[in-house]
């Protein structure tokens, strides 16, 4: 968070509510809530309403000297948008910590030393009315309209233990497929970067510096300063490492948003985008043609079924968007896939003309093994993009990108004795999961929700990560059943992707615990 | 994500008498409290109570103007933090957090 100057803070003044009393009386409240009935009630802090000052920034966004026109330019609140010779004024507010441009098509990603992306200039501690940001840009040799980019959720290292395991497992894994992909690349690191200790992050960064791909990333609950006491204030060590916690960009014909959905309130968070954002959102919409493929990153998923799964009514409210509905109106004239992460586990909800990918996660089960409580391994997701088409594939961590399917033998989940079971971690409707017996094709393999049998021998019983005691395994739905004999031979699952792309495994003959 | 350990602490103060939510999700217009059962959002809010609005919003309700027979919703004039003022339909109020006006924690 941006320092006032002193000659900012002395025009302050008018009473009314302002942000950090406003939240500092609702953090009070919610703290006091855990106390006995008859402690001394707390007081509210008195609230005034502070109007910061404003401060004009001017600049140019330029590639090799010459001036870009059209490039969009926000401090968060407004956007406008460059002259044809490249400049713009942008009349912002003594409180706004960044102004930043939204990336144009067919230019690189310009980086920060760790190869963090850096779209951003820092203009909180400025001195005066007057600031200059200036932004250099670089002409991509290649047209970006085909692209990829690399969605980790979670990476949610804990300590050096962990931040090793990422810097030694996934980073590797990461710099070979973007070798494979062999296009121009980006990451998106989906929230939960850290697990609170933030003085970790640059260890996060020197994994970013080896993966040789640019990284945008996401704020998560786990990536928050928890002492702070209002939501504007919590992302301070974030933006510190990696600039504003929304903003947009755009490769080829896809506008990309990064949202700040994890509102805290000083003592825990809700699912919930402040009003500020969303203008700022309907602003940068506004420059984006209708019918243009729009990715929207956010760390908690806009809308999860995980209460569905779990027999509650509503979604809940620290793993939903409170208020997705503002969010879904400003997105309906665009073609939307929304990535998010949090909740450590895949699927693919489609509600209100979106489609959101609920990505699995690259610590799976808080590093204490292999897979996510709903059986999907440690991972991240690759997507490729051809102009307006979007495809994508789970990447399991140190399995080939085919690796899309885990099958269990008859009787491993204990609530279907007489099943095969195949956990199909990224299936969505569009797929489609048969089973073979000796060659020949028996048929569809029926959808059930369920517990992954690999999930349950790790983490339930007596023997239990000793790190992680709490992970529980999740009921998932995307399982799928098939009743076979007890003397089946030669038993395959297979599974074809909604782009045509097959995958295949044998059923093995014993499972897990076995 | 959270442990569990969590959830439960949120859950303990999103359920506490003091700090309500408007469970709007399953079409139920109200809200229970625990310790006083349920009540409508009418009947809770109050001036000076905190909200967090659907549209984003942070607000202190400084007035709140009751339903006229034709609707079954009161409107919320709310004093926002830029000291902005605006009118709501109660039905908007995603979560509330409840103070009495001069500034102590309600008895809700």
């Amino acid at each position: 968070m941006r320092k006032q100057s002193a000659g900012r803070a002395a025009s302050r003044g008018k009473s009314d509510v302002d942000r950090r009393s406003f939240l500092a009386a609702a953090s009070s409240a919610a703290s006091c809530l855990l106390l006995p009935r008859d402690v001394a009630p707390i007081r509210v802090p008195p609230t005034r309403h502070v109007v910061p000052s404003s401060v004009r920034v001017t600049g140019r966004v330029t590639a090799s000297g010459r001036g870009l026109g059209g490039v969009a330019v926000t401090d968060g609140l407004a956007v406008v948008d460059t002259a044809s010779d490249g400049s713009y004024e942008l009349i912002s507010t003594a409180d706004q910590p960044f102004v930043y441009v939204s990336i144009p098509s067919g230019y690189s990603i310009p980086l920060n030393e760790s190869g963090t992306a850096r779209f951003y200039s820092a203009i909180a501690g400025t001195v005066g009315d007057e600031v200059s940001a200036p932004f250099e840009l670089a002409q991509l040799p290649d047209s970006d309209e085909r692209h990829a980019f690399l969605v980790m959720a979670d990476v949610q290292a804990q300590d050096v233990e962990e931040v090793t395991l990422f810097q030694q497992q996934t980073v590797p894994d990461v710099r070979q497929t973007v070798s494979d992909l062999d296009v121009e690349s980006f990451g998106l690191a989906c929230g939960d970067i850290m697990y609170d200790h933030l003085d970790l992050f640059p260890a996060y960064e020197q994994g970013v510096m080896s993966m040789g791909v640019p990284c945008f990333q996401v704020v998560g609950n786990h990536d928050l300063d928890h002492s702070s006491i209002t939501d504007h204030e919590s992302t301070a060590t974030f933006s510190r490492h990696f600039g504003p916690p929304y903003y947009s960009f755009n490769r080829g014909s896809v506008h990309y948003v990064v949202l700040d959905d994890v509102f805290w309130y000083g003592s825990d968070y809700l699912g919930y985008l402040v009003y500020e954002q969303l203008k700022w959102l309907e602003a940068d919409l506004l420059r984006v043609e209708p019918g243009r493929p729009v990715v929207v990153a956010v760390h908690i998923p806009v809308l999860g079924s995980r209460h569905v799964r779990t027999g509650n009514p509503d979604p809940g409210i620290a793993i939903s968007v409170t208020n997705r509905d503002a969010l879904y109106r400003l997105l309906e004239p665009f073609d939307v896939h929304i990535v998010s992460g949090h909740t450590h586990e895949c699927e693919h909800l489609f509600e209100h003309g979106v489609h959101e990918q609920v990505n699995g996660a690259v610590c799976g089960a808080w590093w204490s093994g292999p897979i996510c409580g709903d059986g999907t391994p440690s991972g991240y997701s690759v997507y490729e993009v051809n102009g307006q088409q979007l495809s994508w594939r789970y990447k399991s961590t140190n399995h080939p990108l085919d690796h899309q399917i885990r099958a269990y033998p008859r009787g491993a989940d204990p609530e279907a004795p007489d099943e095969i079971v195949a956990n199909v971690w990224n299936w969505d409707p569009a797929w489609t999961v048969v089973w073979y017996e000796g060659g020949d094709r028996r048929g569809p393999m029926s959808r059930r929700t369920g517990r992954d049998p690999l999930s349950m021998e790790l983490h339930s019983g007596p023997d239990l990560p000793p790190k992680r005691p709490w992970v529980n395994p999740l009921p998932t739905a995307h399982l799928f059943y098939a009743p076979a004999s007890r003397d089946a031979r030669d038993l395959r699952v297979e599974a074809v992707d909604r782009f045509g792309r097959s995958y295949s495994v044998p059923v093995p003959t014993h499972g897990p615990g076995d | 994500m959270n442990s569990e350990s969590k959830y439960d602490l949120l859950r303990r103060i999103l359920l506490s008498p003091l700090l309500v939510v408007a469970s709007h999700q399953s079409g139920n217009h109200s809200a229970t409290i625990r310790e006083a059962g349920t009540q409508s959002i009418e009947e809770l809010v109050r001036p000076g109570h905190l909200v967090l609005t659907d549209d984003g919003r942070l607000g202190r309700v400084s007035r709140v103007i009751k339903a006229p027979e034709s609707s079954h919703h009161s409107e919320l004039e709310l004093h926002g933090e830029n000291g902005a003022k605006s009118i709501h339909s109660s039905r908007e109020l995603r979560f509330i957090y409840c103070f009495d006006p001069d500034g102590h924690e309600s008895a809700a």
